[in-house]
């Protein structure tokens, strides 16, 4: 190899590695902005003075219970599920070479609604009425739990057809439509059989919903979601590998199958975790890695990195929206996402055909 | 390093394309892997460096075989460039490249793996393109792009699958200079092409393969009028211009 002159180059990279630098910071920037204004805003409008106070150790009594009662925890809950779903977009998208993916094109809100239903209508959890096992309205935790299971039975099986198949995009795709149909056409028969109060919990449930934040479900959020998140930094280069072809990944040394299967049960967990505790919020994990990208280009572990906090970023400021756009009434976030997500993703679709890509 | 195919077998499950090969390539060599379309030569590149695993025989490198190294070993010591495809449209000329240093990288490119990526760019003319996306490069420089990826892996073996396909013609030729510099590096060249005259005026040893069996293998004599009859079932004719030897079809 001649000695030359790369500076030209280095300096080309340096730039754009400031760049990228500059705009994590920015985000995470805005990300604690977005946290102080969702601590403040709601039925009770605290200043940011007195949520700096509360957070230092000081203020009200009745300050301090809104804050560390109500508001804190369904603040980081709509943090780590935000960041939760949107990585896991970002992989699922990356390993299945599908820019449609998303933690839920493989099954897995399908299955966690099922499970959901299942613990309400059959395990007999919404209260009151039972089909085999009496009311079991006194554990709570039972539809969080078969919703968390199920999304856990999906995640197994789609690894296990990969498995079988082979862990190529193509499987994974097919393996998530199906899983899809089954677990969706199961939930439409436990509603076709369950009582008016049951089909009201079961549709309930559905609504991806911040409110039933507590800190045990967003410690354990951030249990899973912390080494889930290195998981997928770790592996960045190899996802980088990946995008470039499953023969290329495997001649520079990436073990495909292996980190393919491994990416999924991983992101199926992040996913399901924030599934099961507040039901379906839909478009984050799709629209996201696409804003993502879009700002900061396609190297994955800058995607990644930028998922997690974008994702935050959207899922915070969709709760905010769900909390004040007809206060004192509080919308479930996962219409919010919706509402906002369609649009945005029609955006990215007209942008992208008028680049002619 | 030494390659050794011992008696290897490939096919899929309705058909055989290789049947019992043996062959070496040399340490430093720039060979050429010949025949028709089908007779096997993309897939006997992809077994070297366990792309596709035999059905039986074995393939060796220096007396141990393929199958005990694991998957960064060989992709520290074989680099390859697929015939189509091989990078995302969406990744940097930078980004596509620095990917070569996957084998030597624990986690992340640390400052040489940045370093080396930056002189093969200089090396390979590639800096005014280094932060331009794949997708919107020309044929030729996403070529040059690729082979520059494999070796920024530093490889022993380069294993190109026909690099020279889909380029116009200054730029087969662009692409077999790059190759044959490369090789007088030390570098073993493996090219599976179907240009006989680019592979007679570059390459040092040919294999020639005709439905998943060797015809011949050896230097520029194997590449005889007899033995390409025998190939493509067409009649050539060997003509010889101020020292170098071109290959003729014979037409109607």
């Amino acid at each position: 190899m001649k000695d030359g002159n790369s500076s030209e180059t280095g300096a080309l990279i340096r730039n754009q590695q400031k760049r990228r630098l500059y705009f994590i910071l920015l985000s995470v920037l805005l990300l604690f902005v977005l946290f102080f204004l969702g601590i403040s805003m709601g039925s009770s409008l605290l200043s940011f003075s007195d949520v700096a106070e509360v957070l230092i150790g000081g203020g009200n009594e009745i300050s301090r219970q809104v804050v560390f009662q109500i508001r804190l925890p369904r603040i980081l809950a709509a943090i780590a599920t935000g960041a939760a779903l949107s990585v896991s977009g970002a992989v699922i998208q990356t390993v299945i070479r599908n820019p449609l993916g998303s933690p839920f094109t493989l099954g897995l809100s399908a299955a966690s609604a099922f499970g959901a239903a299942f613990a309400i209508v059959v395990l007999g959890a919404a209260g009151g009425v039972s089909l085999q096992f009496g009311s079991l309205a006194q554990f709570p935790w039972i539809v969080t739990l078969s919703a968390f299971l199920f999304g856990l039975i999906c995640a197994l099986l789609i690894t296990g057809f990969a498995r079988w198949r082979g862990a190529t995009p193509e499987i994974l795709v097919m393996a998530g439509i199906i899983l899809t149909s089954l677990f969706q056409s199961g939930t439409s028969l436990l509603q076709y059989i369950s009582t008016d109060v049951e089909l009201a919990s079961v549709i309930s449930w559905m609504f991806g919903d911040m409110a039933k934040a507590t800190w045990d479900k967003v410690t354990i959020q951030f249990i899973v979601l912390i080494p889930a998140i290195l998981f997928f930094v770790f592996n960045a280069f190899s996802f980088n590998a990946l995008n470039a072809g499953d023969e290329v990944a495997s001649s520079l040394g990436v073990n495909v199958d292996r980190l393919r299967l491994w990416a999924v049960v991983v992101a199926s967990l992040c996913a399901a975790v924030a599934t099961a505790f507040f039901g379906i919020i839909a478009f984050v994990g799709l629209v996201v890695p696409h804003v993502t990208r879009w700002l900061v280009g396609y190297n994955d572990r800058v995607v990644l990195i930028s998922s997690v906090i974008m994702g935050a970023i959207f899922l915070l400021l969709a709760d905010i929206i769900s909390r004040t756009v007809v206060a004192p009434v509080v919308i479930p976030v996962g219409i919010v996402t919706s509402f906002v997500g369609a649009p945005f993703f029609l955006f990215l679709i007209i942008r992208k055909v008028r680049k002619g890509r | 390093m030494v390659i050794e195919v011992e008696n290897v077998s490939f096919g899929y499950s309705d058909k055989k394309i290789l049947h019992g090969l043996d062959c070496t390539f040399d340490g430093g060599e720039f060979y050429a892997v010949i025949g028709p379309n089908g007779s096997g030569k993309s897939t006997l590149i992809r077994l070297l460096n366990r792309l596709l695993i035999p059905d039986s025989g074995s393939i060796q490198l220096n007396g141990r075989s393929v199958k005990d190294f694991p998957r960064r070993f060989l992709a520290q010591h074989i680099g390859y460039v697929p015939q189509s495809g091989g990078s995302s449209d969406n990744a940097t000329v930078f980004d596509t490249i620095l990917l070569g240093r996957k084998p030597h990288i624990k986690w992340a490119p640390g400052k040489s793996d940045f370093q080396k990526t930056e002189s093969i760019i200089h090396d390979f003319s590639l800096d005014h393109l280094a932060l331009r996306l794949t997708g919107e490069l020309s044929g030729g420089e996403l070529q040059r792009v690729h082979i520059a990826r494999a070796l920024v892996q530093e490889p022993d073996v380069l294993i190109l699958d026909e690099p020279t396909s889909s380029l116009d013609l200054s730029h087969q030729i662009d692409v077999m200079k790059m190759l044959k510099k490369v090789s007088t590096k030390g570098i073993t060249v493996i090219v599976a092409i179907h240009d006989l005259n680019l592979a007679l005026r570059y390459a040092d040893q040919f294999l020639l393969l005709k439905e998943g069996r060797i015809i011949a293998m050896g230097d520029e004599r194997v590449i005889s009028e007899q033995n390409l009859q025998a190939l493509y079932d067409v009649e050539v004719q060997k003509v010889d211009v101020e020292g170098q030897s071109y290959i003729l079809p014979l037409l109607d």
